[in-house]
């Protein structure tokens, strides 16, 4: 094809002023222009035109048209009309109009075209072409233009309807003032993709193919591209079309050239600084595989940031609940194991509680508190069982104690009521628990202890607490509190209550035991405290087993001198009624107590005595006293806590029982 | 005099590590005897605890629980044995049989030396037993 040639001379000149006017232009618009993407260009033009020429009728049938060449004639020169009449027989009005203004154009405004035409659509093309035909048509461009348009529209002529020879005539300017006149047509074809946009290096080419084509073929290929366009291209397209279309209408060419020149400038400046004809005109030449990807890729990462948002909610919302859960368990925990001032009763106390490591948390529990008479009550406890089941029995074993031993009974009456009502409570699990009244001002300690292990006397290791005939839990369903414990202090002692967690715990497979315990609190020295005793035993320990709970209590006074001293005085207890009698638990009680087999003995038989009369008397050791160790028995009226069957505990609490010495009371029986 | 137990089955393991085994052998129609032997804490008491509660389901009347290789007894062993005992039938007895000092420490500390019947070997457990049900 001749035409070939005449294309392949001007498009590198053009693209070289694109260059110039935009770095973005480059070599892909080159071979878009050249390549591929040229039969689409083709058609976009050949769309162009189409609209074109549908509107031609309406703004000036054959006339508006022929109005407007004159102008174009001036400047088109010879070739215009001379293609014109060539080409229109061929194509049809529009068709036969697209063309020839196209050949007129100068190159340098061609260049100004495809900027304008690739950036806002193809409306803007066409414009573009009306501007380059008062610049007024290179010779050799025209020229060449024109012979290709005759060759090319030649053989298609035959077929056209020659429909408008007159206007087909009138031309040159009048198809390109008629292109953006129809402004509502024109706007489909100006939002053609990558076909309108990327013309730009050929526009003229395009639409002098436009002219190859029937206005038929191309509104349909201009329908298919306006589908694939996009929509937001329309609109600079549509408004420099309508302001271009008065000026076409006035029929003046120069001042249509000037419009068309303002309507490029308004579609270029677009291109400057909105972002988005740039980025569509990238968008446009990403190929198809790309786009898919992309698109996969977009979706990837919405999915993801879909995912890390929901991630974010999910995380917030479990850190609420974690925060509401541990303010839960706090109070909770705060209920079984009060935070205690540093002073209570005139009594240093510290406590403190470690969970177990493994499942066995939960069952551990201590109180301290001021008695209505000025001493200190203590309870600490183990409720054996683990976790939550043991969380309720927990709770309502220290309330309950409490209660009983803040109502002002011994330890052990209050121990004994308690675990008479909590027997059945605790629906088969078992508790120990160790209630203790301490007196700041006498520095006399008094305990009772169900199971549990006895307190720890700083300093006074030569003393071994009395273990025999210890009380029972509580849940066993046998009777408890029948052991009581007091021991004279000197000022400033310290007495360490703790829970089995600590002895149980263990250092290279071997219990810690109490006496390891008890050194660890002696070398903590006078400023021992139930805190820093935890973390030496979890210090030394490799396994905890259980939870470990510890309350350490200090004297007022000269804590060394008590270390060094020891208790002054200790008395021992044991209330026994008819059947423990008839046991061997009163003879290892007196035995462990420190009395001889004789005085044993001696002692039993008193008691046997007593409880001819009485249903349950008090057996009471006490060492050192005056005489060496001293033993009395107390009959008890009824009992001083009296257990009826149905667990409901009544007791006595008059003071009517006499010390009398086991002798006398033997004489008196007898 | 009865042959001891075969303890070679390990069943599990306590929080210290040492395994413990459990075995059972009925002693006659009446008494079925549950030996242990290691540790008895909260990992290892529910193996104390449910071979008892099968002798007692089985219609066993005599109970004889053999502590003797017993080296360690925590609180929760202890509340499997009390829960046990508590458990019992009217007709039904239970012996246990103790040699290991600390572990006789654990149950005097915790009050239960007179809550339960220790023995020193298997024969006065029996003895105990067999007594007790010809009495009852």
């Amino acid at each position: 094809m001749p035409a070939r040639p005449s294309r392949q001379e001007q498009s590198p000149e053009r693209d070289a002023r694109h260059s110039e006017r935009s770095g973005l232009r480059t070599g892909r618009l080159r071979r878009l222009a050249r390549g591929r993407a040229l039969t689409g260009l083709l058609l976009a033009a050949a769309a162009l035109n189409a609209t074109s020429a549908l509107a031609a009728p309406h703004s000036a049938p054959g006339e508006g048209i022929s109005s407007g060449s004159p102008h174009g004639a001036q400047e088109a020169g010879q070739s215009a009309p001379a293609s014109a009449p060539h080409s229109a027989p061929g194509e049809g009005e529009g068709a036969a109009v697209a063309p020839t203004p196209v050949s007129q154009q100068g190159a340098a405004p061609a260049g100004e075209a495809q900027v304008a035409a690739s950036t806002p659509g193809a409306g803007a093309e066409s414009r573009a072409a009306a501007a380059g035909e008062p610049a007024g048509a290179g010779s050799s461009a025209p020229a060449g233009h024109g012979r290709a348009s005759d060759e090319s529209t030649l053989p298609t002529a035959p077929s056209g309807p020659s429909a408008s020879g007159s206007s087909a005539a009138a031309p040159s300017g009048s198809a390109s003032s008629s292109g953006p006149a129809p402004a509502p047509p024109a706007a489909p074809t100006a939002t053609q993709p990558g076909t309108a946009a990327s013309t730009t290096a050929s526009s003229h080419h395009a639409a002098r193919a436009g002219a190859r084509r029937r206005g038929a073929s191309a509104a349909g290929a201009s329908a298919l591209s306006g589908r694939r366009s996009r929509r937001v291209q329309a609109h600079p397209a549509t408004l420099t079309a309508t302001a271009a279309g008065p000026v076409a209408s006035a029929g003046a060419a120069q001042q249509r050239g000037e419009s068309a020149q303002r309507d490029t400038h308004q579609a270029r400046q677009p291109s400057g600084l909105n972002p988005i004809p740039t980025v569509e005109r990238i968008v446009h030449s990403v190929p198809r595989p790309i786009w898919l990807m992309m698109a996969i890729l977009a979706a990837l990462s919405a999915l993801l940031g879909m995912r890390s948002i929901l991630a974010n909610v999910r995380a917030r919302r479990s850190e609420r609940e974690r925060e509401l859960l541990a303010r839960a368990v706090g109070t909770l925990q705060g209920a079984l194991l009060p935070a205690v001032p540093e002073s209570v009763a005139g009594i240093g106390t510290s406590v403190a509680y470690r969970p177990a490591e493994g499942p066995g948390a939960g069952g551990d529990f201590y109180d301290i508190f001021a008695l209505p008479d000025g001493r200190l009550g203590v309870i600490v406890g183990d409720v054996a069982g683990h976790g939550e089941e043991a969380l309720p029995k927990t709770a309502l074993l220290r309330y309950t104690l409490r209660t009983y031993l803040d109502s002002g009974l011994p330890p052990r009456s209050a121990l004994a009521a308690a675990a008479a009502g909590l027997d059945e409570r605790l629906e088969g699990a078992i508790a120990t628990a160790l209630l203790a009244v301490l007196d700041a001002r006498t520095g006399l300690l008094v305990y009772a202890s169900a199971g549990h292990p006895p307190p720890l006397i700083v300093g006074a290791p030569e003393i071994e607490p009395l273990l025999a005939a210890a009380a029972p839990p509580i849940g066993t369903g046998v009777r408890t509190g029948m052991r009581q414990t007091e021991l004279q202090l000197a000022p400033g002692a310290q007495i360490c209550f703790y829970t089995d967690g600590l002895v149980e715990a263990r250092s290279r497979g071997e219990l810690l035991g109490v006496t390891r315990v008890r050194e660890e609190l002696e070398a903590l020295g006078e400023a021992a405290s139930a805190p820093a005793l935890l973390e030496r035993v979890a210090a030394l320990a490799d396994q905890r087993p259980d939870d470990m709970a510890t309350c350490l209590l200090t004297l007022p006074g000269n804590t060394a001198a008590a270390r060094a001293s020891g208790p002054l005085r200790r008395t021992e207890e044991l209330e026994v009624d008819r059947s423990a009698a008839a046991s061997s638990r009163p003879a290892l009680f007196l035995t462990a107590a420190g009395l001889s087999a004789e005085r044993s003995a001696e002692a039993l038989s008193a008691l046997r005595l007593v409880l001819r009369e009485a249903s349950s008397a008090l057996l009471r050791v006490s060492a050192p006293a005056a005489a060496g160790t001293e033993v009395e028995i107390f009959p008890i009226a009824g009992s001083i806590v009296q257990l009826n069957p149905g667990a409901t505990a009544t007791w006595l609490l008059d003071g009517a029982l006499a010390a009398q010495p086991a002798a006398a009371l033997e004489e008196g029986l007898s | 005099m009865p042959s001891p137990v075969d303890l070679d089955k390990e069943s599990g393991r306590a929080a210290s590590g040492v395994p413990i085994r459990v075995a059972e052998r009925e002693l006659d129609e009446r008494t079925v005897e549950v030996a242990v032997a290691g540790e008895l804490d909260l990992a290892t008491a529910p193996h104390l605890k449910w071979p008892l509660l099968d002798a007692l389901r089985a219609g066993r009347t005599n109970l004889l629980v053999n502590l003797s290789q017993v080296t360690f007894i925590d609180s929760t062993a202890l509340s499997v044995l009390v829960g046990v005992k508590r458990k019992l039938p009217i007709s039904t007895r239970m012996a246990l049989v103790c040699t290991n000092e600390s572990v006789l420490r654990i149950f005097t500390i915790a009050g239960l030396d007179g809550v339960f019947a220790i023995f020193p070997s298997v024969e006065d457990a029996l003895e105990h037993l067999r007594g007790d049900s010809d009495r009852s």
